[in-house]
């Protein structure tokens, strides 16, 4: 089955509503396509329906989005997982009947961010989980694990610790990886105008991290996880001293009993699509690692094909919307809606839009891993995840002349497997990197491939 | 109304579910469990303790990682259909999920 539409947007959290939104109100006809049974993505993922009425003011706002871009004459398709597209705007998705084909005029990609698990001793562990993973498993009422350790790095930490905290679960601990306390002091002298009018969001973070100490839980900045132990599951963590690096500092490990790991080291940007569909990419540390290029107006390289929110660089959701609303206005523009209309909201978007570049580099300052969180995989440590490949293989491989990501790939399976190299990633760009002498910008990440997400092969099947 | 002392060892529900909904029933590798209606696999296995469902490729434990569809290592079998994502599927009344499983490419 096949058809077309107007402007079609990938992904249904904050950048992928306001862009739909937008492009609607100038009179275009958008469709969304998002892989999950509800829009709202991750930032407003909803609590199950007879959890509603506990919903938080987030969850709300998320849900009234979804509502104002229902009424504006979106169509949203659920359970729509895209996982091939071509830089003609041909996209391939399964739904609840199969396998779908989908051509769009423009696109708009908002396909979000992932969290980045650190790769450790034991991070393959049932019990270890990402912070989001937690919350999902907490908006449903149900424990992660009755002692939990945090480790990683960003605000996201603290809310995760004072949601387990408020469900009455033992947190042993939040480990956050950068030295946040001596930087925030340089930051808020340096970066006055960054902060200025940023106090809400903050505070989302302070009153977590009240919270955490009135509960007694512990918190410490410049501290990383290096090891998770058990057998089956997680029993107990290695914790060390970071330096300015994230190296573990020898002499200062301790081991902490808890059978529940919550690991987030920043977000990892879902490039997978505007990748494949050959946009050019480039490496951005600061926003999270390979994004797309993009022009003012949150185009690709490819003529059509718009990027935005966290999938494009991590920047939060309120960038995400600004980002959104200004591609969706420019897609539309670019059909020929509204044409003057559309060119006074981006014009009045600007403003905005520069505000929220400086909270950008601010929280990218604040809460970039270092280094050494790529250094803690021991050569028996699985790296990739569905092949079992390890460090040590990698190591061998890269020792024995492999020099780039393919390589390594094609050598090693490293990256073949289920999650299409998503966790593994940017491990083997870093330790390439590490191995080699040559700059994370030059090596890059994975090449796309489809279907980006494995199917089942009945799907092919049965579509035709 | 699931959650009857909190340091009991294998209910992980938290006690604050509405009491008006009416739990589903579905079978763990033949056992039958509760969930509520919009819970995932994922989450009605850590509701009931289980917290490792799938064996690597090189038979190690395996559960939920990310919890949002990315990492495809909770994988498990649904009434027979394989390699589904237990953090993306949603428990139906009568589900019959298979774990432990040697999936994926192991024969």
């Amino acid at each position: 089955m096949s058809r077309d539409v107007e402007i079609a947007v990938v992904g249904a959290g904050p950048g992928g509503l306001s862009a739909a939104l937008a492009a609607a109100r100038l009179g275009a006809q958008v469709t969304v396509l998002d892989a999950y049974p509800e829009p709202g993505g991750q930032y407003y993922h909803q609590p199950p329906e007879w959890q509603r009425e506990q919903a938080t003011r987030r969850q709300k706002h998320g849900w009234e989005l979804w509502q104002h871009t229902l009424s504006a004459g979106v169509e949203i398709l659920s359970e729509r997982l895209v996982w091939n597209i071509n830089a003609q705007q041909q996209l391939s998705l399964t739904g609840p009947d199969g396998i779908e084909q989908l051509h769009a005029e423009a696109l708009i990609l908002a396909t979000g961010a992932y969290e980045r698990p650190a790769v450790f001793p034991g991070w393959t562990l049932p019990g270890v989980i990402t912070a989001g993973a937690a919350q999902t498993l907490l908006y449903h009422r149900v424990r992660p694990g009755r002692r939990v350790l945090i480790a990683g790095t960003g605000p996201l930490q603290l809310v995760t610790a004072a949601h387990l905290i408020k469900a009455g679960i033992d947190v042993v601990g939040v480990l956050e990886g950068s030295n946040v306390v001596g930087k925030s002091l340089e930051h808020t002298v340096r970066n006055a105008g960054a902060i200025w009018g940023q106090w809400e969001r903050l505070g989302e973070g302070t009153g977590s991290l009240i919270q955490l100490l009135r509960h007694g839980s512990v918190y410490r900045t410049g501290w990383g996880i290096i090891a998770a132990h058990g057998r089956d599951q997680v029993e107990g963590a290695t914790i060390a001293r970071l330096d300015a690096d994230w190296r573990p500092i020898p002499g200062t490990e301790q081991k902490v009993a808890c059978d529940t790991i919550c690991v987030g080291y920043g977000l990892v940007p879902f490039n997978g699509l505007a990748k494949l569909a050959g946009a050019e990419q480039e490496w951005r540390a600061d926003l999270g690692g390979e994004t797309p290029k993009r022009d003012p107006w949150f185009q690709t390289t490819i003529r059509g094909i718009f990027a935005v929110g966290d999938g494009a660089g991590i920047g939060g959701y309120h960038m995400a919307m600004l980002e959104g609303r200004t591609a969706g206005c420019a897609a539309a523009r670019q059909l020929g809606h509204e044409i003057e209309k559309a060119a006074f909201e981006i014009r009045a978007l600007q403003p905005a839009l520069r505000k929220e570049a400086a909270f950008q580099r601010l929280y990218a300052d604040l809460f970039t891993p270092g280094p050494g969180i790529f250094e803690l995989a021991q050569a028996d440590t699985p790296i990739c995840r569905c092949e079992g490949v390890t460090q040590g293989q990698l190591d061998d491989t890269i020792r024995a002349g492999a020099g780039n990501v393919t390589e390594v790939k094609n050598l090693t399976r490293c990256g073949m497997g289920e999650c299409q190299g998503r966790m593994c990633g940017q491990h083997v760009t870093q330790t390439l990197a590490r191995m080699t002498g040559k700059t994370v910008e030059l090596i890059g990440g994975y090449s796309a491939r489809p279907p980006l997400f494995s199917l089942p092969i009945g799907n092919f099947i049965s579509s035709e | 109304m699931t959650d009857k002392d909190p340091g009991e060892k294998g209910l992980m529900r938290l006690n604050q579910v509405n009491k008006a909904v009416a739990p589903l029933k579905f079978t763990v590798d033949g056992k039958t469990c509760e969930a509520y209606p919009g819970d995932t696999i994922s989450v009605a296995l850590y509701a009931v303790g289980q917290r490792a469902w799938r064996q690597s490729r090189q038979d190690e434990a395996r559960g939920l990682l990310c919890g949002m569809g990315i990492c495809f290592d909770c994988l498990v079998t649904v009434d027979g259909k394989q390699n589904l994502r237990a953090c993306q599927t949603l428990i139906k009344e009568g589900m019959q999920v298979e774990t432990t499983a040697k999936v994926s490419g192991k024969e």
